[in-house]
């Protein structure tokens, strides 16, 4: 049983020997899009690639306008300015049938009267393939999928997850040049996401087609994408792969959207930071900014050290001394809500001091205890200035990414 | 003439009564609404049904299949049925296309062009029939075209035709709609990029999706077309064995005294639109089921 | 792999929309035209037609052709009928339609699938039919008419005629809104000690009401246009049981097209009218059919 299922395995890759063979070319690529809709600009000059057998996820909240980037790359949108590329040849002019790529929508618009494996032959058979040659392929790609048992099924008889399989192998049935994933969990529960994002992993490994996902889930993102591009109101923020997004954000926009960030404002003297009434030495940091500038100060949660005695391991840098405000166990670390004292900064009114959020792994918040009211030290690991572009009104303190 | 959709009634079956908690013992006054609605009915649609069943065959089976089966009658149903075929088919077409384009379609002037298709609706069929006698009659707009393609259209079959498809226009139209919208763009546009032409694409997967939708617009089409007479007596000219449909037959049958034949036909146009009744009651239903 | 954006870069891609040639979606303008066309030859170009006709020698004439003794008394007789059938339908139709949802009885299967038959049946046969049952040579008619009602070839019989045709609108109008209506507000009226009566008028009438108003609009605009049945059953005498229609008829038959365009324009005038009140009730009420 399982060696049959491995051969199967094996035959589905033979199929994709041709794609294969195009490895070199076989790139998307994005240049210059710009879309308004009735006046509103949705898009503005948004340019990227996806290499062969990449996958890049565009994060980004409702109305950032991933949505249209993807209708545009499928050429059921049409862009206002810009070019879309796939595998080197412009498409931007040729209708969505001609170009040859793959959507997984996000209610997974199967066919509704016709039975699995009709859906997964149309592709083909709108292309008018020899008989023989639908039926191989259908059957590869169904045991690709692992639904040979289901293909005299309709979509409504499958799960969520068996559908959005289907909607896979319909879509690779044809080898297209690039798989596009419109918010492909969204209509999931939070177990089953789970599970169909490593099989999607696994699957595209396979197949070695580039793939763009859309969604709004940074923890979706992070483990989906080769490369991450963050779009926030149209424009693109900031791409790389999830570590560069994560441990070096560009932007405050993507700082705070992609995990939990504590943003404190700041001025550059001397290779270190004023912030408020502490000072904390930045060397490498610094070195961008010329002195006296306004920056933000950015650290995760994790990058928090915290010590009663004062003592930091070696590595911390002090910043100031904090009061514990709340003290949360959330799961496999402890969340603390800090305030700092010494950094009044420019918060006026409220509550005194500005608050910030640090995690502690298990073992760590084990061995020393904290309670709400300790007078603690506060040290960071590692942190990155980020230019300020203070905004009238601007709070600084902590901000929460959505997602968490 | 604006019709109501009959797709929530699913109140006949006495178990589904009881869900919804019917009043389970029958009071005086619930007697007696009961029966005047029952009476009601019996009075208004038993009583008309039987005297015709009556009138055809109170002279025995034999009276009325001789009048059915006789040369003119014979002729009438021939001409009502192609008639009826004729103007199901162009308004089958048609009224997709339009159904369509109003859904899916969005330009300068839309909501006046809906508020059109309803028009024949509420236009007695009189009035279709003198659109066609003033657009193709003596010196009408359109008679140098008709003259031009040598077609007889007033007194002829093609204006039958034309008054015909007139007055069932609206039905496809209004039953493809609402199943058109329901079934949405997502599927269609899944076929475009899988490689399918917009034809492909509507023949594959919009028509299985509208299909229940659309047969029951078509039934009501055919039963709109097989019952006209106002629009068809006005263009006809009622030349019997050419121009007359089969009402059109009863009316001059009942002109020429010959009761038994008007009551015959009468009675097999009804038992027809029984059929059709039947038939756009399981288009109905399985359009309902699908959504 | 990354790939060299500067190597993928293309020619400088003009921002003007329209610079390269893009397909046009000429499928859309296609259907868009065919869709188009279709009713503007179909209805607004016969429409048209009869407005040149009707106002072809001016407004005196056209009112002229409306307020003759024949064409006005015909418009008051079509006018008088289309309400009473109106304001019966309202009343049995709405009775109707309570007593489907609210009751179960035998038969009432049977009924319910009755209600829809004078949709299908031609009005024609429909006329037949009441010819046959109250003719005057009829038991029935005979029995009635010694008794002092005509109904055949009289007012009663245009009525019946009209009662018959129009007899689904409101009852299928009126019973989806009360299948929809929560049973709830019935029972807890009831529990706070109202009668039947007080809770039909005070519960149950105002939340069907709109759906009453659309039925009922209904089917007095298709009593306004009833042709079939009526020329049979009204006997048609100028001045007494000749109705709109009827009339315009009779004046294509005597060769006058401008008094029967004349004619029709005033009742097309009022379906249309109808038809947007229809629609704007429909849509501030969301009363649910296909059909508006």
């Amino acid at each position: 049983m399982q060696s049959r299922i491995v051969e199967a395995v094996h035959d589905a890759e033979r199929t994709f020997e041709s794609t294969a063979s195009r490895r070199q070319e076989s790139t998307a690529c994005v240049r210059n899009l710009s879309k308004s809709f009735r006046g509103a600009r949705v898009l503005e000059d948004i340019s990227f690639d996806v290499a062969e057998g990449e996958s890049l996820v565009l994060l980004g909240a409702s109305g950032s306008g991933k949505t249209t980037i993807l209708r545009i790359i499928a050429g059921l949108e049409q862009p206002d300015a810009g070019r879309v590329m796939l595998h080197g040849k412009d498409v931007t002019d040729l209708p969505a049938r001609e170009r040859g790529v793959g959507v997984i929508f996000q209610s997974y618009a199967l066919f509704p009267r016709m039975t699995v494996e009709k859906n997964v032959a149309y592709g083909l058979r709108i292309r008018r393939r020899p008989r023989r040659e639908i039926k191989e392929s259908v059957d590869n790609l169904l045991t690709l999928v692992r639904l040979e048992e289901h293909r005299k099924k309709f979509p409504a008889q499958l799960s969520g997850g068996q559908q959005q399989r289907v909607a896979i192998a319909r879509t690779l049935a044809y080898k297209p040049q690039v798989l596009l994933f419109d918010e492909p969990f969204g209509a999931l529960d939070a177990q089953t996401r789970v599970r169909l994002r490593r099989e999607i992993r696994a699957l595209l490994r396979q197949v070695n087609v580039p793939a763009i996902f859309i969604t709004h889930d940074q923890e979706e993102a992070l483990e989906l994408g080769d490369r991450i591009a963050v779009l926030n109101a149209g424009r693109l923020e900031q791409i790389g792969t999830p570590e560069e997004i994560y441990d070096r954000p560009e932007t405050e926009y993507v700082a705070t959207f992609l995990g939990a960030a504590n943003l404190l404002p700041g001025t550059v003297v001397n290779r270190s930071v004023e912030v408020g009434a502490v000072t904390i030495a930045a060397p490498e940091e610094a070195a961008r900014f010329r002195d006296g500038q306004a920056v933000k100060l950015v650290f995760r949660p994790e990058e928090v050290c915290l010590s009663q005695t004062g003592a930091l391991p070696v590595g911390c840098r002090r910043l100031t001394i904090g009061v514990i405000e709340e003290i949360h166990f959330v799961g496999a670390y402890e969340r603390l809500t800090l305030r700092l004292h010494n950094v009044t900064a420019n918060t006026a009114g409220t509550t005194p001091g500005v608050p910030i959020i640090a995690t502690r792994p298990k073992p760590e918040a084990a061995a020393t205890r904290l309670h709400v009211s300790d007078r603690v030290v506060i040290g960071l690991t590692t942190f990155r200035l980020l230019p300020s572009f203070a905004h009238a009104g601007e709070r600084p303190g902590l901000a929460m990414g959505v997602g968490k | 003439m604006p019709f109501p959709d009959t797709s929530h009634y699913e109140t006949a079956r006495p178990e589904m009564a009881t869900q919804r908690g019917k009043t389970a013992r029958l009071g005086f006054v619930e007697v007696t609404l009961i029966a005047i609605a029952v009476l009601y009915a019996a009075v208004l649609l038993v009583g008309p049904l039987a005297a015709i069943v009556w009138g055809a065959f109170a002279g025995g089976f034999g009276l009325f299949w001789e009048q059915v089966t006789s040369p003119d009658a014979l002729s009438a149903l021939k001409l009502t049925l192609a008639l009826s075929v004729g103007a199901t088919l162009v308004n089958t077409v048609f009224g997709t296309c339009v159904a369509w384009v109003l859904v899916r379609d969005d330009f300068w002037g839309k909501r006046f062009v809906n508020g059109l298709v309803d028009l024949p609706f509420a236009v007695s069929p009189v009035i279709a029939g003198l659109m066609v006698l003033l657009l193709f009659g003596r010196a009408g707009w359109l008679t140098p075209l008709s003259d031009a393609l040598d077609l007889k259209m007033v007194f002829a079959w093609p204006g039958m035709l034309l008054a015909t498809a007139f007055v069932s226009l609206p039905f496809v139209v209004r039953e493809v709609m609402p199943v058109l919208a329901q079934a949405g763009t997502e599927q269609e546009h899944a076929a475009y990029t899988m490689g399918a032409t917009p034809w492909q694409a509507f023949r594959h997967i919009t028509l299985p999706s509208i299909r229940w939708g659309l047969l029951y617009g078509v039934s009501l089409t055919f039963a709109r077309s097989i019952g006209e007479f106002g629009a068809v007596l006005v263009v006809s000219g009622g030349v019997s064995g050419l121009t007359e449909t089969a009402t059109l037959f009863i009316y001059r049958s009942l002109d020429d005294r010959n009761n038994v034949g008007a009551y015959s036909i009468a009675a097999a146009l009804a038992a027809v639109s029984f059929v059709i009744l039947l038939a756009m009651e399981f288009f109905r239903k399985r359009s309902h089921d699908m959504h | 792999m990354n790939v060299d954006t500067a190597k993928m870069e293309p020619a400088k891609v003009s921002p003007r929309r329209g610079v390269t040639i893009r397909r046009r979606p000429w499928g859309r303008w296609g259907l868009r035209t065919a869709a188009v066309g279709y009713l503007g030859l179909m209805i607004l170009l016969p429409i048209s037609a009869i407005l040149a006709s009707g106002f072809g020698d001016g407004l005196a004439a056209f009112w002229g052709d409306l307020t003759n003794g024949i064409a006005f008394s015909a418009l008051r007789l079509t006018l008088i009928t289309a309400v009473l059938t109106t304001v019966i339908n309202s009343v049995m139709g709405t009775l109707t339609a309570y007593v489907l949802v609210r009751y179960d009885f035998p038969g009432r299967g049977m009924l319910n699938a009755m209600i829809d038959m004078p949709f299908a049946i031609p009005t024609l046969v429909t006329g037949v039919m009441l010819v046959v049952l109250y003719g005057p040579q009829r038991t029935l008619g005979a029995w009635l008419e010694s008794n002092g009602v005509q109904v055949i070839f009289a007012t009663p019989g245009i009525v019946l005629a009209l009662l018959l045709v129009t007899y689904p609108f409101v009852v299928r109008t009126v019973q989806p809104v009360l299948m929809e209506l929560d049973k709830a507000q019935e029972e807890a009226s009831y529990t706070i000690g109202a009668s039947k009566w007080t809770t039909f008028h005070r519960i149950i009438l105002p939340a069907i009401t709109p759906a009453v108003v659309t039925g009922s609009l209904l089917s007095f605009a298709r009593a306004l246009g009833e042709f079939g049945s009526i020329i049979i059953v009204a006997g048609n005498i100028p001045g007494r049981t000749l109705t709109a229609p009827v009339y315009v008829f009779g004046q294509l038959e005597s060769y006058n097209q401008r008094g029967a365009s004349a004619m029709s324009i005033l009742l097309l005038a009022l379906s249309f009218t109808l038809i947007v009140i229809v629609d704007w009730m429909q849509k501030r009420w969301d009363i649910e059919y296909a059909f508006p």
